[in-house]
């Protein structure tokens, strides 16, 4: 039923069969995610997908990640490059044509995901494989990965879940803390990455957590303790088997003064105010212009020119809530609602929320706790 | 001579008018931004634009811009809103002055062919040439402050997983898991940089350690298995410091080796031991990488198949060079190497005990020994 979907989803792109390079749409492809692809820029795994049901797919992947890719169930042929015959690309483009040419598929039209794949990767594959034609099909696969099964929504769910508990799960061990024995940063930090994990998360991504004048910027790194008296941000993009929720929450160590306290309801209205406009058949960028406009009369000023996106296979993915971007929501898409304004000492507030899009009113997938208020770490403890 | 400076001079003397850098550990390099997030968002580049007779560029989204600045040696920013092509209308108004028919250098081994395209549709005067290759050089050799770095990470590593490995019992019943959690937060301690899914920690023990990663795709969390006595385990990290990276594996074994146990790591400390034979100024990786594998083959050591032997560190964990049979660069004071050949365990599986090194006028010498890794660490049955 899967397979017969994506054979569809390629016939339809035009292409006698799909190449993917990036890690998110390898992941969309194939059902597996990779080992931290981001870091590793000189490895690729290239799924290979041919529209016709009668053919067998195939993966060329690096030796060490091919037992991964194995064990997360995918069955047809998986082809391990050697390193040795480097450097990249050479080495994966060795392979790849090698295994484009074993599929019959030496002079087809290939379509690839050209928004990720090095264009030096590209020149080396056109350069021994001079009788296929390249096609870029990043829209079609944009398109296609914008709208999500009920699996995928469900998977964004659970990681959702996960986030949230691993946030406030780092924060109950903040109570108590802040005086004595005292925490550094860093291990507030990872004790949030570790409870995403024990919540049942299967990987973290970006993890930026700022304090203080730091909250004045999206990374810093983390450094110090936990002092009393200060603003937290805990930026969080988690996955659940390769599905990911990108999530923002606030917290006071100690009483949140009332100014503070002011500027987060504020952001909290002009976000319902936006929760309100997702719905089918609104515009990306009218929701945008809608929200900064009703920021601009309520006297806020927002912070960056993005209030939203897409996530799925990536925690950053179209649709975007932007200027200069027309697309139109759809029951299906999924949206990571992340509206930031400025605080009074310009700190970047935001909470952000991931919403389903349904013919009636969005639905909230991040749903564990509510965050319609700071979290103030006021609490004491004998031992924890 | 310092990165800045080394940086300023590569660009003068390097042929280009300009180079446009827009690969996340490339931005790094040339930015001296320790910038970890920026490589998990591919559809809001990030890039520095060095023109050959003025000063560098950063180009960011309009929401980093200042975190950019904030975090980068260079304070030259230019700010774009929306995706690449924004990305792309910002960089060319700044190519504008480039004069006609001047030669663009670009990291054609990052840059995305779809980005590629709007540049060259965006700028038609200009010519987009690759500059991995200078790159690549330039990454190669260290200059003193990227090796002090790159040596007081190596240490920490290594302390971190030995810290780590210190902890067990054979008898404890320690989990995987739980032993993943105690190298990273060893690693913390010992005052490296925690960043998100970009630092990792696994143990690998039994037939898990059969594995390059185990439980997929709950990479580097560990698995409920406890460690057994008679086991090998395989511990890894790797970690970072002002964006310059550390990457180690470590054995141990759950009780005193076996003869077969020994008998593996013994494989592996003579390939060690081959490979700083081989490591001497003017040698070509590609012949370090034979003599490795001659010595394998002599000593009978299952050595896993497909794998460089070892590779460059630096602004990421794994970078060029590789000591790989491909590999023409030739071996030059001031690289950082992680020498790393894997071979089969007597249970099948996957060993390797990585040791950093750097090149000094004479040849190797190893970083962040924390203990003597002639043997592996031992796991006690009582404290």
């Amino acid at each position: 039923m899967e397979e017969t979907r994506f054979r569809r989803l390629v016939e339809e792109s035009g292409c006698d069969a799909l190449l993917t390079f990036g890690a998110d749409n390898f992941r969309y492809m194939t059902g597996a995610t990779l080992p931290f692809p981001d870091d590793y820029p000189e490895k690729r795994a290239v799924s290979i997908t041919p529209a016709d049901e009668g053919d067998t797919c195939a993966v060329v992947a690096p030796p060490d990640w091919a037992q991964a890719i194995r064990d997360q169930g995918w069955l047809e042929p998986i082809e391990a490059y050697n390193e040795n015959d480097g450097p990249y690309p050479s080495d994966v483009v060795k392979t790849l044509t090698k295994t484009l040419r074993g599929m019959g598929l030496s002079g087809a039209k290939l379509g690839f995901d050209a928004a990720r794949t090095h264009a030096g990767l590209l020149e080396a594959l056109r350069s021994t494989l001079e009788e296929a034609k390249l096609l870029p099909v990043d829209d079609w696969l944009t398109s296609a990965r914008a709208l999500k099964r009920p699996d995928e929504i469900a998977l964004i769910e659970n990681s959702c879940e996960y986030a949230d508990r691993g946030i406030i799960h780092g924060l109950n061990h903040l109570e108590g803390t802040l005086w004595g024995p005292g925490y550094t940063l860093p291990e507030f930090a990872e004790r949030i990455r570790v409870h995403v994990f024990e919540d049942g998360a299967s990987g973290v991504g970006h993890l930026a957590v700022t304090m203080g004048d730091d909250t004045q910027l999206e990374y810093t790194p983390v450094r110090g303790d936990v002092e009393e008296e200060q603003l937290l941000r805990c930026d969080v993009t988690s996955h659940s088997m390769g599905y990911w929720s990108a999530n923002s929450r606030m917290a006071y160590t100690g009483e949140a003064p009332a100014e503070l306290e002011d500027s987060y309801y504020e952001n909290q209205a002009l976000k319902a105010y936006a929760v309100d406009l997702l719905e089918p058949g609104a515009r990306c960028d009218k929701i945008y212009t809608q929200v900064r406009g009703e920021a601009e009369k309520m006297g806020m000023r927002l912070h960056g020119p993005i209030i939203g996106h897409g996530v799925g296979c990536s925690h950053f993915e179209a649709p975007y809530l932007t200027d200069g971007y027309p697309f139109e929501l759809k029951v299906g898409n999924v949206i990571a609602l992340g509206v930031a304004t400025l605080g009074p000492r310009r700190e970047i507030i935001v909470d952000r929320d991931i919403y389903e899009i349904t013919p009636q009113k969005p639905r909230k997938l991040s749903w564990y706790r509510s965050w319609d208020r700071l979290y103030e770490v006021t609490g004491f403890r004998a031992v924890h | 001579m310092e990165l800045y400076e080394k940086l300023c001079e590569a660009v003068e003397e390097s042929g280009f008018d300009a180079l446009l850098v827009t690969g996340p550990d490339n931005f790094c390099y040339m930015a001296g931004a320790s910038s970890p997030f920026i490589a998990q968002y591919p559809e809001s580049p990030v890039a520095v634009l060095w023109l050959r007779r003025g000063e560098p560029t950063v180009i960011a989204p309009e929401e980093w811009e200042e975190t950019i600045r904030t975090l980068s040696s260079v304070k030259k920013t230019k700010a774009y809103t929306g995706g690449t092509e924004s990305f792309v209308k910002a960089a060319a108004e700044l190519l504008r002055r480039v004069k006609k028919g001047g030669r663009v250098g670009v990291d054609l081994l990052r840059l995305p062919y779809s980005t590629l395209e709007l540049l060259r549709g965006s700028s038609p005067t200009l010519e987009f040439v690759g500059c991995d290759a200078m790159l690549r050089d330039l990454r190669a050799t260290k200059t003193e402050g990227e090796a002090d770095l790159l040596e007081e990470v190596a240490y920490m590593v290594d302390h971190g997983i030995f810290g780590a490995q210190h902890h067990v019992l054979v008898t404890s019943e320690r989990s995987e898991m739980s032993l993943s959690e105690e190298v990273r937060v060893h690693c913390m301690e010992a005052g490296l940089d925690v960043v998100g899914g970009h630092s990792v920690s696994q143990a690998a023990s039994g037939e898990n350690a059969a594995k390059w990663w185990p439980r997929a795709p709950y990479y580097g969390i560990g698995y409920d298995k406890k460690l057994r006595p008679g086991e090998y385990v395989r511990c890894e990290a790797r970690y970072s410091l002002n964006g310059y990276w550390g990457t180690g594996s470590r054995l141990m074994t759950q009780g005193y080796p076996t003869t077969e146990q020994r008998e593996a790591y013994l494989h592996l400390v003579a390939l060690r031991e081959k490979a700083l034979e081989a490591l001497k100024p003017g040698a070509k990786l590609g012949d370090v990488y034979k003599a490795m594998a001659s010595e394998a083959q002599k000593r009978g050591a299952k050595l896993v198949s497909g794998l460089a032997l070892g590779h460059g560190v630096g602004v990421a964990d794994v970078e060029a060079p590789y000591i790989a049979a491909g590999e023409g660069m030739k071996v030059c004071e001031g690289m950082f190497l992680v020498i790393r050949p894997v071979v089969e365990g007597p249970k099948g599986e996957l060993l390797w005990s990585s040791d950093t090194v750097v090149i000094d006028s004479t040849g190797p010498r190893i970083l962040g020994w924390y203990k003597d890794w002639r043997m592996p660490y031992v796991a006690n049955y009582t404290l």
